[in-house]
């Protein structure tokens, strides 16, 4: 039982193997490795849930940890740990790769490469969130930001490697501050640590190293993470990336990592996170407001996902700056769903381009190409309007219990946020109720007839999305129950 | 008859330059040869006689000249081990014709012998005697495809400015001579700390040394011939002098700087400097500008032979990092980056030898399409670059992470933020490689895609130097450990 985290991890280690020994093979050997690939992703993915189902929601901090030194002479070990706030984050990418691993099965040209760098990437994002030391934290938070450098560069759109360029050294830059901070916090307790539980409780901040630390940290997250207004390279990025590589990146590394930083913020900068937590909702509220009024004006599919995933981002801020037991709950569960819906809608505008050829619903030109798909796609527009709900927070979908946890914490803080907020998701449901009816209803466009309907392989990756944002929209007791005990703990760390 | 015993490993490596000097003379056009069996077998007794040597710790020879401690050792089997795998990698290079590769190998395991004593010297004129003969294998290597201009003009550049530092540290030496009196180390350290050096003089004979050892180290303000030599010389023989010269370099800190002008705190595990001028300084300036002027260098250049000799500068001032820190941590890091600067550059060096061979050009541009043609040895080749690099959690970021750790121990932030800006524009030159070499074989139209053909074995040494490098990051802990315990001698 104590060795599923690190089986869970290894699992998808295989698949890479197998794409390595697929490469330049026949095409029954191809197959061989796109199954390998998809097996060891599953294989994952199942202990992953598994992992998540057995955890016991009345139990007090962890259920599953495993602990060996690797560097025992600067403290630093193999430190991996399953509480039920990361639970949430293992069952996204446990939901999530899966999925994107058959939307891409039918692609051609280079698919081992592009299967062993999302093998890469799970690996590297199920470790971060299990790392309970923050070196192996690091380590695997800067193993993430290669994949998606090469799956932009390699796989993406014609500016794909200015795109991949930005990307990486944005998150260069990113990974550089946090190893920063990494080292500061290391160094600023005696004997030195780099053991989050052992770090917590402000032993960090008894240093006169730790506002640097805690601003390097944040400084660094918000370049990792498309945070205002350090997001330059993320629209960017989204624009030339393939869909697959947007799921990963708005419905996966995102959500994935918000939550990562929760947990070492709150553990390691409680009296920072106290002082400056009204940063984090302003902060928050920027992002909602400018990225919902940044939604209303684009054309193209992929910049509205982008900005989509900022409002939802701000949205997570405002619960994280909250302070309070509904506001961190909401903004994990909002990672959560956010991280679902975000999926399916970046799947929607991939499977719009595999049928059409570009992403926009208005061209350059002002024409409208698409409209009254409805009638062709009845499936698909029926999945979409539901990703869009819960991305708009209705009732039903798991994008109301997070949004309406955050509007909680906010409104304890000072009921302003919430009518900001309010503003900002009305703009937004302008935004996207506006997107619906070009894409859908109305009369149809010139190039809606390339379109037809959801075939078995695209029902496939949308509908365990569909059934997770449903199932935890009605019944989200057991995993807000699963995360109480780790919000307790967290908000004891707090002055 | 212990000085004998104790010098065993070196008389392995005279007898195997004697045998491989016969077997060249000896050799009358047969078809079977057994040079690099010879030279092999040679390297491999060393290292078992070298490993058998730790029982002869603490022994003394030639009137003091020559000390055999725990740091002699560990550079011991590090030369030994180099020169090992350089006589293979010449073994495998298709740069020289197979009839003239028993000189190069003379050359790589000479060069083992000098190195192997350099280390053990405690005495100022065996230091410069091996100071001289590490330089002049060196050139020899460097000149060794004779019709190559570019390997000429390397191996003049490397001549000229090994000269230059070669007078540099002979002034210096005497001048230090001159002061104290005596050529053992340990006697200059007991004189200086009775007698100080008037600041003037000491100014003089610290910058005079400390340019020479610069030069050995690669690293700012002497590292101009860096990036040329290790461009213009041969493949094999670039291994070799990237790492076994900044080697030399530090066994010169090590042996010269450290207990003449510093007072060790075993206490405090470290080092205190003795003397008006805190020479750290000097090394934290040269740190901190090789560090980035390397890797600003690299991500602008085209040849891949050029930007990986100018990532090699960067490595190299990371390595000073270790020095900078004048820590037990820091210098046993040094240590364990030495060894993975060895395997990750033979390795690196073993890759480009195979697609410069095939592919005919060492432009990027050109290389386009390596992956498609030989993907295990361009994945090896970006294994081998990432580790150097340090890319988490390969054994250079280990190495990498302990170097800046130990700086920022002593509060120089400002070259712990330079470290992590190199390493930061290090990546970025990572990326274009990787772009080039992976990227545009997958969406570029190139008329051949056929698969190069290799040979097991060679693929098999390539394959094989991934190994130690696994076992250098799953068993960081144990060999800091070894390398922490190999400076006691200094230390105490």
């Amino acid at each position: 039982m104590n060795a599923l985290i690190t089986a869970m991890l290894i699992a998808p280690v295989f698949g890479i193997f197998a794409q390595l020994f697929s490469f330049n093979q026949s095409a029954q050997r191809q197959g061989f490795g796109k199954s390998m690939g998809i097996g060891s992703s599953l294989i994952s993915s199942v202990l992953g849930i598994f992992l998540v189902s057995s955890l016991g929601a009345d139990l007090p901090g962890s259920e599953f940890r495993e602990v060996f030194p690797w560097i025992g002479g600067y403290a630093i070990s193999y430190d991996m740990m399953l509480d039920g706030a990361n639970a949430l984050g293992i069952l996204l990418i446990s939901i999530v790769f899966p999925v994107i691993f058959v939307s891409e099965w039918n692609r051609k040209e280079g698919v081992h490469g592009l299967y062993a760098l999302f093998l890469l990437l799970q690996v590297s994002l199920l470790g971060m969130i299990c790392a309970q030391d923050l070196f192996l934290f690091f380590v695997f938070l800067a193993l993430s930001s290669l994949p998606f450098y090469f799956l932009t560069a390699l796989w993406g759109g014609k500016d794909r490697e200015r795109a991949g360029f930005r990307y990486l050294m944005s998150a260069s830059i990113g990974n550089g501050l946090i190893f920063g901070s990494v080292l500061l916090i290391y160094h600023s307790v005696f004997p030195h640590s780099f053991s989050i539980l052992e770090l917590s409780g402000g032993r960090v901040e008894e240093s006169a190293l730790a506002p640097i630390g805690f601003l390097l940290l944040c400084i660094g997250f918000g370049l990792r993470l498309p945070i205002w207004p350090l997001h330059g390279w993320f629209s960017f990025l989204m624009t030339q990336a393939p869909a697959s590589v947007g799921v990963a990146l708005v419905g996966v590394f995102v959500p994935v990592t918000l939550i990562a930083f929760i947990r070492v913020v709150y553990f390691l900068f409680p009296l920072g996170l106290s002082q400056f937590g009204y940063l984090f909702v302003t902060l928050g509220l920027f992002n909602v407001l400018y990225s919902a009024l940044c939604a209303v004006i684009q054309r193209d599919l992929r910049r509205v996902t982008a900005f989509l995933c900022m409002v939802q981002i701000g949205l997570i801020l405002v619960g994280t700056g909250s302070l309070n037991h509904a506001g961190l709950v909401g903004a994990i569960y909002q990672g959560f769903s956010a991280g679902i819906a975000l999926s399916g809608f970046a799947l929607f505008y991939g499977l719009l381009h595999e049928k059409v050829g570009h992403t926009y619903f208005i061209e350059k030109n002002g024409e409208y190409s698409l409209g009254g798909l409805i009638k062709k796609t009845p499936l698909l527009a029926l999945a979409v309007g539901l990703f869009i709900c819960s991305l708009l927070g209705f009732p039903g979908v798991t994008g109301f219990v997070g949004q309406s946890l955050i509007l909680m914490g906010g409104f304890a803080v000072h009921p302003l946020i919430n009518a900001l907020i309010g503003i900002g998701l009305l703009i937004l449901i302008y935004a996207m109720f506006s997107v619906y009816r070009l894409v859908f209803l109305g009369v149809s466009g010139f190039e809606s007839e390339k379109m037809k309907d959801l075939s078995a392989r695209e029902k496939a990756y949308l509908y365990p999305l569909l059934v997770a944002m449903i199932f935890f929209g009605i019944f989200p007791s057991p995993l807000v129950k699963l995360m109480t005990p780790p919000v307790e703990l967290l908000m004891g760390m707090l002055p | 008859m212990s000085e004998i015993l104790f010098l065993l490993p070196e008389l392995y490596l005279l007898l195997t330059v004697a045998g491989l000097v016969i077997a060249e003379i000896g050799y009358h056009g047969e078809r079977v040869r057994l040079v690099y069996g010879i030279a092999a077998l040679g390297l491999l007794s060393a290292l078992i006689q070298t490993l058998l040597s730790y029982q002869f710790l603490g022994i003394q020879a030639f009137g003091g000249s020559v000390l055999l401690d725990s740091l002699a050792i560990f550079f011991r089997l590090f030369f030994i081990c180099l020169a090992l795998l350089i006589v293979t990698l010449g073994y495998f290079t298709s740069e020289f014709p197979s009839k003239a590769k028993t000189e190069f190998y003379a050359f790589a395991v000479s060069s083992a012998l000098v190195l192997s004593v350099f280390a053990m010297s405690v005495n100022l004129v065996l230091t410069f005697v091996c100071f001289q003969g590490v330089l002049a294998l060196a050139y020899f290597m460097t000149a060794y495809r004779r019709t190559h201009s570019a390997s000429t003009e390397a191996a003049i550049k490397l001549s000229l400015l090994g000269g230059v530092s070669l007078v540099l540290f002979l002034y210096g030496g005497g001048l230090l001579l001159r002061e104290t009196g005596t050529l053992h180390f340990l006697q200059m350290h007991e004189f200086l700390i009775l007698n100080p050096l008037a600041p003037q003089t000491e100014l003089l004979i610290l910058g005079l040394l400390f340019l020479s050892a610069a030069f050995l180290l690669g690293v700012f303000p002497m590292f101009q011939w860096v990036p040329d030599v290790l461009e213009g010389a041969p493949g094999p023989t670039i291994a070799h002098l990237a790492i076994a010269l900044p080697a030399a370099g530090v066994i010169l800190i090590l042996r010269l700087f450290l207990p003449v002008f510093s007072i060790s705190n075993p206490m405090a595990q470290g080092w205190e400097v003795l003397g008006h001028f805190p020479w750290t300084e000097w090394i934290a300036l040269g740190s901190g500008i090789s560090m980035i002027f390397g890797s600003v260098l690299a991500f602008q250049q085209e040849n891949l032979r050029r930007l990986i000799a100018c990532l090699l500068v960067s490595q190299l001032g990371f390595l000073l990092l270790g020095i900078v820190a004048h820590s037990k941590d820091g210098l046993s890091a040094l240590l364990y980056q030495l060894l993975v600067l060895v395997f990750s550059v033979v390795g690196i060096y073993a890759a480009l030898d195979f697609l410069f061979s095939r592919f005919q050009s060492e432009r990027l541009r050109d290389l386009t399409g390596s992956f498609r043609r030989a993907l295990p040895e361009t994945l090896c080749l970006l294994f081998f670059l990432a580790s150097l690099l340090g890319l988490p959690p390969l054994p250079g970021f280990i190495g990498k992470f302990v170097l800046i750790s130990s700086v920022l121990e002593k509060e120089w932030y400002l070259l712990g933020g330079m470290a992590i800006l190199s390493f930061i524009i290090g990546m970025a030159a990572f990326a274009k490689v990787t772009y080039r070499l992976a990227g545009e074989s997958l969406t570029h139209i190139i008329e051949d895609l056929s698969p190069f053909s290799v040979s097991l074995d060679r693929r098999f040494f390539l394959l094989s130097l991934i190994f130690p490098l696994t076992l250098l990051t799953c068993f960081a802990d144990l060999i800091l450990d070894w390398t922490s315990w190999s400076l006691l001698s200094i230390l105490r």
